[in-house]
């Protein structure tokens, strides 16, 4: 969940900087597939990646879980591979392959030996010139999926946590439901409305092509105007433009789950990724749980002893998101514990600025992830993809850091202030189920 | 420097690349010539105090990761179980120079990681630190302080962990497989509880670290952004004062298979998926010569989204999100298993699937082209592996601490190409059990249990590992009812018309005592509406005899005998009144209530009652499961309970067969021989 949160550039040395730099081409075909691509022999793998922009954020409201059930739907093969075959390719090829569906986008991957790079290609384009999408595939995946939420969801304690939270976080936009969406919904959808969404999301204008390892980039050029020059361009995409109103006033539900520690889940919407604020929201966040001397782990957990873990983190998406802290109480400790803490952490945030100190500690904190980053093939692909796709520069893969850099302790205090106060928070109570009140309406 | 190549074996033949703008887009393209990866290089060298330390340069990125490992033989921890992790803990949290609150402080000024734990610490960062982090790691290691708030911080942590544990299937799930597989004496299979973790003395964890700490068992490896030279200087310097001391070592008996299969449960009543787990105890250890063999076995059965397990139980029964099988190389024990998470009322399918999977790994050679394939991904997984130069550091720490040969990883990739289809039949006989093999499920008992009996009687557990009853509930099901349980019964049985149209019966059974030598007979008449007969025998003497005819009671035999009066003779006279006795109920319903549904040995029955009566009905069949009762005796209150086992049809009418009876701990079988019915059965019985 913390995506690459850390990921960035920075102006150290210049030699350190040089070392660091991930060199890379990126072009559109003139279908709109846009490619990036990465060279680095240092071991002979390489990383062929196709980032769709389609996430649940961009499902009818009706139809929620769409995306994700695509994921899975498009490993059943195509025009020329068989049902069931995409991942034996693959493996026998001595790769390894999955893909992954946020709120944003759909993220396919083949990690591949070098030499059978042009395979990866195949199975991308087939995937995404004529993908095979028959009823025998969408009824099995459906049930696949179904499976997929017990174990991720309904089995797992607190599984329903961000479900509970973005509901009530996002009322009229679609970050209201969370990508496993509605297994109903699913139940209820036809094949003619798999073909639709297919058709309407993945076209080469709205995915990228991202390729990083042991390559040589001229012949990979080659290769991928082949492979992808003739899939057809497709409508244009466009990302929905909800607006939602503020949330005006603190919300709060409890929740009785399988649990026996009660956990408290505070959620603040926030500003797109992109933002400047964001930025310093996750600063924000270092300064509250980045590590054991931070404020909340140092107070809740080491000093007053009512939690067994807390942490903060930014859920960043493209069009908001959400600033978390979740702290789950120690045997014997209530939520009631926790919350003076945890509410004072936040004011302090607010009312003073953090101290030098502790400013030069999240920096530092933010190089040492940001220099140790991109050491493997499979995360630069995928970086490079998502800060095009998001951000269109790819280049913040070298220069994220500068963002950073550019926050001031007053900022810290600024959004603090502006975004981590209750009118615009949820707040979720986890409770134990034996403490759940006989004709409770949750 | 040892520069350590090995060839990467070309599993298809190479051809240059097709021509662009014509590709054939039906097959797969066919790959280049491949590249061959390699394995870093590291150097290895001792300290004075007998601390090995192992080397990997690797300057892409200005960073340094190191690793202490302690190496000692496992540890039974018994009534404290849960002090060895918390000593681990407890080194990290405080020295003589510096507070858990310093030490914290310096390493996240740094952005650095830093963590110890009972087999050893690990730390890194930006390579500029280097010198911080070796002070920190030679600070942790000569001049831990163990404070007592620590301590009693860290208890309370790992108590609430195990509160937290408690609803989590996963970790449920492994508990119960080290306590089924190992038992809880063993150092794989005991558990902590919060009895074994408040019974921790901080003196116990200071003890741990003065013992097992020690430089001589020690290997420390260094991966990144320094030379060796330059880690030599720093690490000798920084840990020369750390003292040897010989460290105890512990012998285990091998664990043995169990002699025949085990179905063990944990019921978790909240449970909307069963985690399943199947698998047995391997004796494996590194270097051993079967490990790549059953590599390509694993990798078939369930290495991945290819494998025959994720084919079956995913992609074409839907069972699962997901099913892979595995197993571990120890110079202990280790484990084969198999595991997935399915709903609930697939539970004894999916099983039923392992099994079927497991069994043709056992009895079927697996055909040249999924030989090729599962060799293919692991080579491919290996090359990929040596993207990370920890690989290389792992690999040197294996072959010093297990003796390997030095070239041992170098040809891994020979040894695999070499794995026949014979080997992997051979491997899968003998390490892949469908005989011995232990099946472990958490889940809901209510939904799956009953279903599970099919493998064997289910054993249950609790979450700590410890065997327990098998779980009652009971719950009431949709449109269930006292009459529609008994109607189900009677229909069963026959219908009531039938069973109605009865007139007479004469049936002889034998009865089987366990420990008691002799020939026990029963015989029991009834003629309707008031003639009944019952005579006890052994041997053909009549050890007791009863008779009922119009009205009147008479007992005879060893005992003596006399005229039966009372609630005796009331008891007799109602037994006469139906040739199958339930008939009666009919008549008084309001004395009978239904209780709902729940499960009796491993079976879903209705539960109905009867004053402190309890009748269990089949829901399967409908037909009269079991009773239990408790009877006043000289010897005080007995559990007595009536268990049908088998029956029997007659003229469409079923009666019972086999019928086992227990009274407190005696327990007995009545097996019904021969059965005469209505004409057939002569009035002189009753004399």
């Amino acid at each position: 969940m913390k995506k690459q949160i850390m990921l960035g550039a920075l102006l150290l040395s210049g030699a350190l900087s040089a070392q660091n730099q991930i060199q890379f081409e990126e072009y559109d075909l003139d279908n709109g597939l846009h490619v990036i691509l990465h060279e680095d022999h240092s071991t002979p793998i390489a990383a062929v990646t196709v980032l769709y922009h389609v996430g649940s954020k961009n499902e009818d409201t009706n139809r929620t879980g769409f995306a994700h059930f695509f994921e899975h739907l498009l490993f059943e093969g195509s025009e020329n591979i068989e049902r069931g075959e995409f991942d034996s390719y693959v493996t026998n090829a001595g790769g390894a392959l999955n893909a992954n569906t946020s709120q944003d986008r759909t993220f396919y991957y083949e990690l591949l030996p070098s030499n059978q790079m042009e395979l990866g290609l195949w199975l991308e384009s087939e995937r995404m010139l004529h993908a095979n999408i028959q009823q025998i595939g969408v009824e099995t995946q459906r049930e696949v999926v179904k499976e997929e939420k017990r174990q991720r969801v309904d089995n797992q304690p607190y599984g329903s946590w961000l479900e509970n939270m973005m509901k009530r976080l996002y009322t009229e936009h679609p970050y209201n439901w969370v990508p496993i969406g509605s297994m109903e919904h699913l139940n209820a959808a036809q094949l003619s409305e798999f073909m639709d969404f297919y058709k309407k999301f993945y076209v080469p204008n709205n995915a990228t092509l991202s390729i990083a390892g042991d390559i040589d980039v001229e012949e990979t050029k080659k290769l991928i105007e082949a492979y992808f020059g003739n899939v057809p361009r497709g409508a244009d995409v466009v990302q929905p433009t909800v607006k939602e109103p503020a949330l005006g006033a603190e919300k709060t539900a409890t929740i009785y789950d399988n649990i026996q520690l009660p956990a408290i889940m505070m959620g603040y919407r926030m500003p797109p990724q992109t933002s400047d604020d964001a930025y310093a929201l996750q600063m924000a966040s270092s300064v509250l749980s980045g590590g054991p001397s931070s404020r909340m782990y140092k107070r809740l957990v080491d000093q007053d002893q009512t939690a067994l873990q807390v942490f903060s983190f930014p859920f960043s998406l493209e069009q908001g998101g959400a600033f978390i802290t979740f702290s789950l109480a120690n045997a014997g400790k209530t939520i009631d514990d926790m919350v003076p803490a945890l509410e004072e952490e936040i004011a302090n945030l607010q009312n003073e600025l953090i101290s030098e100190r502790e400013f030069q500690k999240i920096q530092n904190q933010m190089e040492s992830s940001f220099i140790q980053s991109n050491s493997k093939m499979a995360g630069i692909a995928e970086s490079l993809a998502d800060y095009h796709t998001y951000y269109g520069d790819a280049n913040l893969i070298n220069t994220e850091i500068d963002r950073y850099r550019k926050v001031t302790r007053e900022d810290i205090q600024r959004v603090a202030k502006k975004y981590l106060v209750k009118d615009n928070r949820v707040v979720l109570r986890y409770l134990p189920k034996s403490e759940e009140p006989t004709a409770s309406a949750e | 420097m040892k520069k350590y190549i090995y060839s990467f074996i070309a599993l298809f033949a190479a051809f240059t690349m097709a021509a662009q703008g014509t590709i054939d887009r039906s097959t797969a393209p066919t790959p280049g010539p491949a590249r061959t990866p390699e394995i870093a290089s590291y150097e290895s060298f001792e300290l004075k105090n007998g601390l090995k330390v192992f080397v990997v340069e690797d300057h892409k990125l200005p960073r340094v990761s190191m690793s202490l490992i302690i190496d000692r033989d496992p540890i039974v921890e018994g009534a404290k179980a849960g002090y060895v992790s918390i000593a681990g803990d407890l080194i990290g949290a405080g020295t003589s120079t510096k507070t858990k609150a310093q030490l914290d402080e310096e390493v996240d000024f740094m952005g650095a990681r830093f963590s110890t734990s009972a087999n050893g610490i690990s730390l890194g960062g930006l390579s500029k630190y280097t010198d911080d982090l070796i002070a920190l790691l030679s600070d942790a290691v000569l001049n831990p302080t163990f404070p007592e708030e620590e301590f009693e911080k860290l208890k309370s942590q790992m108590l609430s962990g195990l509160q937290a544990n408690a609803d989590d299937p996963d970790a449920i799930s492994g508990t119960l497989k080290g306590s089924v597989l190992y038992g809880l004496d063993h150092p794989y299979g005991e558990s902590m509880t919060e009895a074994t973790v408040e019974a921790v003395t901080l003196e116990d964890c200071k003890q741990y670290f003065e013992t097992y700490f020690r430089p001589n068992v020690a290997y420390m490896v260094v991966i990144g952004d320094i030379t060796v030279k330059d880690a030599k200087k720093k690490l000798n310097k920084a840990l020369k004062k750390w003292e040897s001391k010989e460290v105890p070592s512990h012998d285990y008996e091998k664990t043995a298979l169990p002699e025949s299969s085990r179905i063990v449960m944990v019921d978790k009543p909240s449970a909307v998926q069963s985690v399943v787990w199947l698998g047995n105890v391997i004796d494996l250890p590194q270097g051993h010569k079967d490990i790549e063999a059953l590599r390509v076995a694993n990798q078939i059965l369930g290495g991945g989204m290819s494998g025959r397990l994720f084919t079956n139980l995913r992609e074409d029964k839907a069972f699962t999100y997901g099913a892979y099988s595995s197993f571990g190389v120890n110079e202990l024990n280790s484990t084969f298993g198999a595991s997935a998470k399915v709903r609930n009322n697939v539970t004894d399918s999916a099983i039923v699937e392992f099994l079927y999977e497991l069994n043709r790994m056992r009895t079927e050679a697996v055909t040249e082209e999924d030989l090729i394939a599962a060799k293919a991904s692991l080579s491919g997984s290996f090359g990929r592996s040596l993207e990370s130069t920890a690989s290389a550091a792992t690999f040197a720490l294996n072959i010093a601490r297990y003796g390997l040969p030095s070239d041992y990883y170098n040809n891994y990739l020979s040894r695999l190409e070499a794995v026949t289809a014979d080997d992997v039949m051979r491997v899968a006989k003998e390490y892949m059990r469908t005989e011995n093999v232990t099946i472990t499920v958490v889940g809901k008992a209510q939904d799956v249990a009953s279903k599970l009996s099919a493998f064997g009687e289910v054993e249950y557990f609790d979450k700590d590992g410890n065997a327990t009853d098998a779980p009652t509930f009971l719950f009431t099901p949709e449109g269930v009812t006292l009459e529609s349980v008994l109607n189900g019964y009677f229909e069963a049985l026959g219908g009531v018309d039938k069973l109605k149209a009865l007139t007479a019966i004469d049936q002889q059974a034998s009865i089987a005592i366990p420990g008691m030598p002799g020939n026990l007979s029963m015989r029991t008449a009834k003629m309707t509406p008031n003639k009944f007969m019952m005579e006890q025998s052994m041997q053909g003497m009549t050890v007791m005899k009863m008779v009922y005819k119009d009205g009147k009671g008479e007992r005879s035999g060893m005992q003596g005998a006399g005229a039966v009066e009372g609630d005796e003779l009331e008891e007799l006279k109602e037994q006469a009144a139906f040739v199958v006795d339930e008939l009666a109920w009919l008549e008084n319903l309001e004395e009978f209530t239904f209780d709902g549904q729940t499960l009796i040995d491993g079976k879903d029955v209705y539960q109905v009652s009867k004053e402190d009566k309890t009748y269990y009905f089949d829901v399967a069949t409908g037909l009269f499961f079991k009773s239990t009762e408790t009877q006043e005796t000289p010897q005080g209150e007995m559990a007595v309970a009536t268990t049908v086992r088998e029956w029997q049809e007659i003229d469409g009418v079923k009666f019972q067969k086999v019928v086992e009876q227990s009274a407190g701990p005696q327990a007995f079988t009545i097996t019904v021989e021969s059965i005469k019915l209505n004409d057939e059965v002569k009035g002189s019985v009753f004399k």
